[in-house]
């Protein structure tokens, strides 16, 4: 209660100062004054405390300047002069309406960020619930599908209280006798009736366990997955379903293509990191298909996964939510998938995401209907409207180039009094968002990101919009390789139109800057658009790069770890070595052999020394690496025992995939990177960067054989 | 003082391998060690590099000079720190004298205590196979007994020969009891890994160590090296110091940043040139 006055209190002292500051008129001057002071005045409050209550109050005086602005946009700028004007300048003004309804949510969403801890499973494990572990496939090929599913068998948990199913879609036969020669459970059907979401239905009915995991097919788990989620469900009987990061071991068409071995955040990073985390804090975070624990009671409440849309997902979770059941996001990276591998898939997954996303707003809008709470809807519709932002990126990228070739003005007013308005808003939540999020997205990639969606998606998505029953569900492709670097202009083929047009747009404005006498403009206008479309051209022509599809080649994913390694050659020696990397095909290792005389004597076999007991493998050794530092060998044929072996020990650690946090962004540094970036891409200068390598380690030594053993409990 | 007696219902186990590189590893982490040799054959001695003409050992000194007699003189210095007793040549009622001498009440003790009462020094003696009165007569003076056993179907009846202290009707020394040294383990070989599991799951804290199967340890033995000696990356060699450690702090011995220090012989003459 007392926390209920306080904070009325401080509504009723804020809430007339932000009314103030937002509809008081000033001049241009004036305006640019006040600007600055609240600029300045947020720089040093901001460089003075990393105090969450900083940020707070950096997202209100953002929030406040851009609804200044918006206040000005209304009430000044929409003045025409013809009819094309005013429908140009409403169009502007609407995308510019959306994006700051988009920025009202999200500075909502991400607010406060909520820091889960694991729950830690009962000592008593008859208290463990039993677990169904999901693996659904369609049609991706067994050999991504294989180790997904080994990887499940490694989880730590009672095996008694664990069951693995395979759930194929594609009625393979290869499928169902990999299942059985794995030990899992295949589960298959005779209709594809409500893709992913009508397959899980499906194994729902002819399984049991209280909990359901599911996991994407490409999506390897750690050990530790389930005993790091399901401690939640037991102490929340009303918690419903436990999401944990989607994290990709591949580079994404982005990472791969543009930032070309820079350090900077993945595309997911944010969605899967504040937002999420934002969204917990409301109990708002929403399931996203893989790497998530459900309770199946929850479930069987709403009638199974959702099928009306094609994002079942996130529909599924405001399902239960509407029902009461709460949610949890974890954000700990306890699985790793494959990215998308190339920029036209990426597009289309993104694609469904956005028809999906559109369809739960027509055909479920979370402002309405029963059982969720205000910030709930919040969270919701934010998640949802995120995905009409294809038509606004394309308006805001072509508008100044309505200016600079046709004249067309959209904005009333002189660019002092605009640009006066408009800096302190677009600084700010440039300021803000770099400060609450700079440690999973940097400036300007966010819109770089957007840009590549953009043209492709504005048709799908006012189609769904329209339309929202209508919609396939498609599958993502992974796996593939891609051999030689090429560009996909297909992919891209309405982003360059718009980079010439801009380009074009430019070049005109140029020529209007430097013969006034021959067009009757307002330089200060003209340079104002030129600035613009020179800004949205850098960020096209980064999203154009991201279609230069630099090779990837090497299938097997190659991890660093340093584990002991016994050596046997024909002869029957045995000499131990430090394994340095491995693949699922092969490794590389200490040439400790110098004059064991591998010509004579080959090398047959390895014995890997991993936690869980020793890994035998028939070896070959590639090429003659007899005198130099490594060995390197290629596994023969490796029986499916071995290989899952060689899963829990290259995929199944519980630090496999911790990494040390992203460096805090710098809105100067990041823009120049973009540029560097670009530069990269379009020289083919692809920087062998690689990520901050790991030092090897020392060879395992006697001491550390004992004290292993030891805690082994062995004398 | 400590003795460590190495032993094994079986032949062929790996005694006389683990008893010589023990010594070897003891002696250079700066260990004063004796290796004895208690078995007939006499061949403990060829693996520290002692000609085979060179036929002389505790035994001969007792057919030369009676039961009681001395056996330090037949100590031979074989490396730094390193020594080793042979058994020497013998005869059948040579052997009978000899047996009977030590199974006198405190015999080691008594008459053999510059040896097997020194505090000084380590002392490792490796045995025939199964049964020895040899075996018998050292059990009192034994600070732990190891056991080397081949990982086999065979052996795994022997485990509880072992725990019903079945070798020599009673148990191999008093004080720490006996540790199994799994020799010769082959992780390719399915049987071989099952025995393995099943030592681990039902005699786990009788089992010290495993010993892979290496042929750097004949290669070694035939030319009279330590396995170490022989291949620095021996993965046998490497088995034996972590069986070797684990036996140190068993023993409560001085362990110090990888060097054990049992008055080490620097320490003892820098004392007595004070
Ligand atoms: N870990 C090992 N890997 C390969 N060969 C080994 C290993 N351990 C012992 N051997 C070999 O096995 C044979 C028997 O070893 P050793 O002589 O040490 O056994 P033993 O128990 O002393 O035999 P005996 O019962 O005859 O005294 C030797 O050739 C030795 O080199
Ligand atoms: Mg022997």
């Amino acid at each position: 209660m007392k926390h209920f006055f306080e904070n009325l209190l401080l509504a009723l002292v804020v809430l007339p100062i932000m009314y103030v500051m937002i509809v008081t008129p000033m001049t241009a001057e004036h305006q640019f004054v006040f600007g600055l002071c609240m600029i300045a005045s947020c720089f040093v409050l901001s460089n003075l405390s990393s105090k969450h209550m900083v940020s707070v109050i950096l997202i209100l005086v953002s929030v406040t300047m851009s609804t200044r602005y918006m206040y000005f946009r209304l009430t000044q700028t929409l003045v025409f002069t013809s009819l094309v004007e005013a429908v140009c300048g409403y169009i502007l003004f609407l995308a510019e309406f959306y994006v700051y309804i988009i920025l009202l949510l999200s500075s909502f969403q991400i607010s406060w960020a909520l820091k889960r801890d694991v729950v830690p499973m009962p000592r008593d494990i008859s208290k463990w619930p039993t677990v169904d572990v999901y693996i659904p496939t369609y049609n991706e090929s067994l050999s991504i599908v294989r180790d997904t599913v080994l990887a499940a068998q490694c989880l730590e948990y009672p095996q008694d209280k664990i069951k693995v199913y395979l759930l194929d879609d594609g009625r393979r036969k290869e499928f169902a006798q990999f299942a059985t020669e794995a030990g899992v459970g295949y589960i298959t059907r005779s209709d594809n009736a409500h893709a992913k979401a009508g397959n899980l239905n499906h194994a729902m009915k002819l399984t049991h366990g209280e909990l359901i995991a599911i996991f994407d097919c490409d999506h390897i788990a750690t050990r530790m997955f389930l005993q790091d989620t399901v401690g939640a469900f037991l102490t929340d009987p009303k918690l419903a379903l436990i999401q944990t990061p989607h994290h990709f071991y591949s580079p994404d068409p982005i990472q791969r293509n543009l930032y070309l071995g820079r350090d900077i955040p993945a595309e997911n990073e944010l969605f899967y990191g504040p937002v999420q985390r934002g969204n917990d804090n409301w109990d708002a975070a929403f399931f996203c298909g893989s790497c998530a624990v459900i309770r199946r009671k929850a479930l069987d409440e709403i009638g199974g996964f959702a099928v009306e849309t094609v994002t079942e997902d996130a529909h599924t979770a405001l399902r239960l939510q509407r029902r009461g059941w709460k949610t949890a996001y974890l954000n700990k990276i306890l699985a790793a998938g494959l990215a998308t591998e190339r920029t036209i898939l990426h597009i289309i997954q993104r694609n469904r995401w956005a028809r999906g996303m559109i369809q739960i707003l027509r055909l479920d809008n979370p402002l309405f209907g029963r059982g969720l709470t205000f910030a709930q809807r919040l969270c919701y519709l934010s998640a949802t409207m995120y995905f009409l932002f294809a038509l606004p990126r394309v308006v805001f990228l072509v508008i100044p180039s309505l200016y600079l070739i046709f004249g067309i003005s959209v904005l009333h007013g002189s660019a002092a009094i605009l640009l006066a308005y408009a800096l302190p808003h677009l600084f700010m939540s440039y300021y803000t968002s770099s400060r609450v999020n700079g440690r999973s997205r940097y400036s300007f990639w966010g819109e770089i990101y957007d840009i590549l969606l953009s043209f492709p998606l504005v048709i799908p998505t006012l189609a769904v919009l329209i339309s929202p029953r209508h919609g396939k569900f498609n599958v993502t492709d992974k796996g593939g390789t891609i051999d030689k670097a090429y560009f996909d202009a297909h992919a891209v083929r309405a982003h360059i139109i718009c980079a010439i047009f801009l380009t074009f747009s430019i070049a005109f404005g140029i020529a209007k800057y430097f013969m006034p006498q021959y067009f009757n403009v307002q330089l200060s206008a003209v340079l104002l658009n030129i600035g613009w479309a020179v800004f949205n051209l850098t960020l096209l022509t980064a999203a154009i790069c991201v279609a230069r599809e630099t090779p990837n080649k090497r299938k097997a994913q190659r991890l660093e770890m340093d584990i002991p390694v016994l050596i046997y050659q024909e002869s029957g020696i045995c000499s131990r070595s430090t394994m340095r990397d491995i693949s699922m095909t092969g490794c590389r290792i200490d040439n400790v052999l110098g004059d064991m005389m591998l010509a004579e004597d080959p090398v047959t076999d390895l014995e890997l020394a991993t936690d869980h007991g020793p890994v035998n493998l028939r070896v070959n050794m590639i090429g003659n690496s007899a005198f130099s530092d490594y060995l390197r060998f290629d596994f023969g044929e490796v029986d499916i025992n071995t290989r899952r072996e060689l899963v829990r020990l290259m995929f199944t650690r519980p630090d496999t995939w911790a990494r040390k946090p992203y460096k805090q962004d710098n809105i100067i540094v990041s823009y120049f990177t973009v540029l560097a970036c670009i530069w990269d891409s379009l020289t083919s200068n692809r920087k062998q960067r690689r990520k901050n390598k790991n030092k090897e380690k020392p060879a395992e030594t006697v001491e550390d054989a004992v004290k292993k053993d030891a805690s082994e409990g062995i004398a | 003082m400590p003795v460590i007696s190495v032993c094994s219902p079986k032949g062929g186990v790996g005694k006389t391998t683990l008893a010589s590189n023990l010594a070897t590893v003891f002696s250079q982490s700066g260990a004063r060690v004796i290796a004895v040799d208690f078995d007939p054959q006499n061949s403990l001695r060829l693996y520290f590099g002692v000609p085979l003409n060179e036929e002389r050992g505790f035994i001969t000194r007792i057919a030369e000079n009676g039961p009681d007699a001395p056996w330090i003189d037949a100590v031979i210095n074989v490396g730094m720190n390193l020594f080793v007793l042979p058994f020497g040549r013998s005869d059948e009622p040579l052997r009978k004298v000899m047996n009977q001498a030590i199974l006198t009440p405190n015999f080691f003790v008594k008459y053999q205590a510059p040896i097997f009462a020194n505090p000084d020094i380590l002392v490792i003696c490796d045995f025939p196979p199964g049964y020895s009165d040899a075996l018998k007569a050292i059990a009192p003076v034994t600070d732990i007994s190891l056991v080397p056993l081949l990982a086999d179907a065979a052996s795994v009846s022997l485990f509880q020969t072992l725990e019903d202290n079945e070798l020599i009707d009673g148990p191999l020394n008093n004080r720490l009891g006996y540790y199994i040294v799994l020799n010769h383990t082959d992780n390719r070989v399915r049987i071989n890994r099952e025995v393995q599991e099943f030592a681990r799951q039902n005699f786990s804290d009788r089992i010290l160590g495993v010993i892979h199967a290496d042929t750097s340890v004949p290669e070694a033995a035939a030319m009279q090296k330590s396995v170490a000696a022989f291949n620095v990356n021996s993965s046998a060699a490497f088995d034996i110091e972590v069986i070797a450690r684990k036996t140190a702090s068993m023993l409560g011995f001085d362990v110090k940043q990888g060097t054990m220090v049992l008055n080490s012989v620097e320490s003892r003459n820098g004392a007595q040139s004070k």
